[in-house]
């Protein structure tokens, strides 16, 4: 009888120590899933008219509900007391938007309403926790989706530097979400609100997608983008979201060089980016020789680089671009089924993205001067010693040393169904 | 003298080997590859490889001399008992680092993906006291785990990997061989880490009927091992790029990480990964601690190991606690394998083998 009370003694204590708690417990309804982040550079003069202002704003500005309903807006303790908040000395230098879904605004397990926080700090997780200081549940951010960067933030080379860091460090974030750059603030995209009642970060992982079969929308993903930075010692593309009212835009690209940014690309040069990087899966090239314009959609596109010699200094690169796709627009009473036809159609066509390419090469080498054509790489991985050779004055050598041909080899292999 | 129900087959040596070698280094292998070898990272797997089958037929080559017997047993037939004595203390010490070390690596990757906010000690503590109740079972409980575990490790893993190949540009692979002379010495002991902790065959090959096996059983484990590390060096460079791998604190944890299904009733794998990595480190763990035991007994003279097995719990739990932040955790294996490591896998066994083979102890003496 003794014993087995001991027994029974013993294992209640064995147990209230193995099961003092669960450490690690979140209820679900407790979490709230961050699915887009805006990353802007913090407004000075702003931060520090919050910290004088009167009451508990603060430096944090007010906190905003956006994507469907507007009105009920801050609870502001206007004045109740004279209790100023303190600012740390520190300055802010970003201004972070986080983006959640609003699970109280669900319909039949669909959410579609999103709320919108921000908040300024010195750095990214005291902004987080700073956050916390007026929002209930936990941020989770193993699904973040969308990343959207500042102009004024990618002017600073310091915070693009941080920034870059913190994405890849902080332990919650995933490395395949997508990265854009705003055309201004990050938070304004935010503010839009989707003509089809999709939530934002969806809506524009929907239109990275579509990167498969239009070379003008470019798909940029942290890894990517972190890995160009990284490999090329600064240097990087970003595309850039063009928020309006109802609806968000993905157009063109903003050049980054030495951790800053220093222009953007048009969506024709867009184009001749993304076939120089060999990234392009499909698209649409413009015919307009005869009269009406032909359109040829590929769903193919292979770029090649070839070392044709290296003459003293100078080295002679040529691109190879090879594709192929169909026709399926033209006229009536005008003839497509005819080799001679197609051949005049696809000598024009090559010539197109030849001009095309050229000009980017030659904005890249004169204007920008900084290698987004993937030549570095090349020679890195299949010509070392070269490499070695040139990357004492990278930069130069590429200015001036470089000689880049394109040639392009274009094949129209269809021409649609008719009637 | 070992007892005879304590005997091992030849694939469980091969299973032990594998699940040996596979250990808390996985994860952060491409990086330390990466920042040694560049490149020619794969080479320089499949000539640690080489060296390691040489340095593993050396390790078998003198347990056939002492058939039936591990290491503790026969060192003081070969060098006297007092030098054995200090031989087997020395390898304590090791083991019990070692452990620490790999407790340490497991308990911080849990900490920061799983359980943040899970004391340390907590999950530390239950990986050492779920390794001693294996360590109790004996050499045969440990083989059968061993064999048991293997598949349940290698194949979710290799599946978790395959999705990623998609994403792969393989073409960062190159340059292969360009500066491989500069660099080959420089990446040598770093492969002597990745590979090391078969110098444990030194104890299991005593328990086998016929220890000659071992030198395919065990060739055929490395070989295993090569292959799997090329794999992972691979995904990880083709995916990331060396200059990208280089900054990585875990290459193959980000890998996994950037695996993306969607659609799928999971879209992250990371988690599943992770658990799978417990198993790999918990069998690295529990066969180094057996010899750890087995070293004990045969130091304390008495028959019997499982006695050990609790009280080297909190020691193992000091050598974990040692490092005071993570920079020094990295450091670790470099003292502990690069240094002491090396010594007693490539210096100590072709060393007896030498001494036994002068003073003709044991088996032939052709």
């Amino acid at each position: 009888m003794k014993i087995s009370r001991l027994i029974i003694l013993c294992i209640i204590i064995i147990f209230t120590m193995f099961l003092t708690a669960c450490w690690d417990l979140l209820e679900i309804e407790n979490r709230s899933f961050v699915l887009s982040i805006g990353i802007d550079k913090a407004d000075e003069t702003e931060s520090e008219d919050g910290g004088s202002d009167s009451g508990s704003e603060g430096s944090e500005s007010e906190e905003s509900k956006s994507g469907g309903k507007k009105e009920e807006e801050k609870a502001k303790d206007e004045g109740k007391s004279n209790f100023k908040e303190k600012e740390s000395d520190e300055k802010n230098k970003y201004k972070i938007t986080f983006v959640n879904p609003d699970t109280a605004e669900s319909e039949e397990g669909k959410v579609l309403d999103f709320v919108t926080y921000d908040t300024e700090a010195p750095s990214y997780t005291t902004g987080t926790i700073k956050l916390l200081q007026r929002f209930s549940k936990d941020h989770n951010f193993e699904h973040t989706k969308v990343i959207f960067l500042g102009r004024s933030l990618l002017e600073d080379e310091e915070l693009v530097k941080n920034t870059i860091d913190i994405l890849g460090r902080w332990r919650h974030l995933h490395s395949s979400m997508l990265m854009y750059m705003a055309i201004d603030k990050a938070a304004d995209v935010f503010k839009v609100k989707p003509k089809t009642k999709t939530l934002l970060a969806d809506y524009v992982e929907g239109i990275a997608e579509h990167s498969n079969v239009a070379a003008r929308i470019v798909r940029v993903t942290f890894r990517d983008f972190a890995m160009q930075i990284i490999t090329s010692g600064g240097h990087g593309a970003l595309p850039i979201i063009i928020p309006n009212k109802d609806e968000v835009k993905s157009t063109g690209m903003g050049i980054i060089k030495d951790y800053k940014l220093i222009g953007e690309l048009d969506e024709k040069e867009t184009i001749a980016y993304i076939w120089c990087n060999d990234r392009a899966k499909g698209g649409v090239l413009e015919c307009k020789s005869s009269g009406c314009s032909i359109p040829f959609i590929y769903r193919y596109f292979k770029r090649k680089i070839k070392l044709d010699k290296v003459e003293g200094d100078t080295v002679y690169l040529t691109f190879n671009m090879v594709t192929d796709g169909a026709i399926e627009e033209y006229t009536l009473g005008k003839k497509l089924l005819d080799d001679e036809k197609l051949k005049s159609i696809e000598e024009e066509l090559e010539n197109d993205i030849v001009e095309q390419s050229m000009a980017l090469i030659k904005r890249m080498q004169e204007e920008f001067k900084v290698d987004l054509l993937g030549v570095k790489e090349y020679l890195s991985k299949y010509h070392p010693k070269l490499h070695k050779k040139v990357s004492e004055d990278y930069e130069d050598f590429f200015q001036n040393k470089l000689k880049i041909k394109v040639e392009a080899k274009l094949r129209v292999r269809r021409i649609g169904k008719t009637v | 003298m070992i007892k005879d129900n304590d005997i091992i087959s030849p694939f469980q040596i091969t299973a032990i080997t594998i699940m040996t070698l596979v250990g808390v280094g996985i994860f952060s292998l491409p990086r330390s590859l990466a920042d040694v070898a560049g490149t020619n990272s794969i080479i320089m797997i499949l000539i640690g490889g080489i060296i390691s089958l040489l340095a593993m037929s050396v390790i078998v080559t003198l347990n056939c001399r002492f058939p039936r017997k591990a290491l503790p047993d026969y060192s003081g037939e070969i060098m006297g008992k007092i030098p054995a004595k200090i031989l087997i203390f020395i390898y304590i010490i090791y083991f019990t680092v070692f452990i620490g070390y790999e407790t340490r690596v497991m308990g911080e990757a849990v900490k920061l993906f799983l359980l943040s906010n899970t004391p340390l000690e907590v999950t530390m503590l239950s990986i050492i006291l779920a390794c001693t109740y294996a360590v109790r079972g004996g050499v045969e409980c440990i083989g059968r785990a061993m064999e048991v575990f293997f598949p349940f490790l290698f194949i979710p893993m290799i599946l978790i990997m395959l999705p990623g190949i998609t994403d792969a540009d393989f073409s960062n692979l190159l340059p292969v061989f360009y500066g491989l002379p500069s660099k080959f010495f420089k990446a040598l002991p770093t492969m002597a880490l990745s590979f090391s902790g078969y110098e444990l065959l030194l104890f299991y090959v005593g328990f086998m009927k016929k220890p000659k096996k071992a030198y395919t059983y065990a060739a055929v484990g490395i070989i295993i091992v090569t292959i799997f590390y090329v794999i992972i060096t691979v995904l990880c460079f083709s995916m990331f790029s060396v200059k990208v791998v280089k900054g990585m604190i875990w290459p193959l944890l980000s890998y996994v990480r950037s695996v993306n299904l969607p659609g799928l009733f999971i879209e992250r794998l990371d988690g599943v990964m992770l658990g799978i990595w417990v198993f790999a480190v918990y069998t690295t763990m529990v066969s180094l601690y057996f010899a750890l035991t087995y070293s004990l007994s045969r130091l304390l003279g008495t028959k019997e190991q499982k006695q050990y097995a609790l009280i080297m719990v909190p020691f193992i739990y000091l050598a974990s606690v040692i490092p005071q932040n993570f920079a020094q955790v990295d450091k670790m294996p470099v003292y502990l394998i690069e240094y002491t490591g090396s010594i007693l896998l490539y210096v100590v066994p072709p060393l007896l083998l030498f001494i036994a083979w002068i003073r003709k102890k044991g088996g032939t003496n052709k």
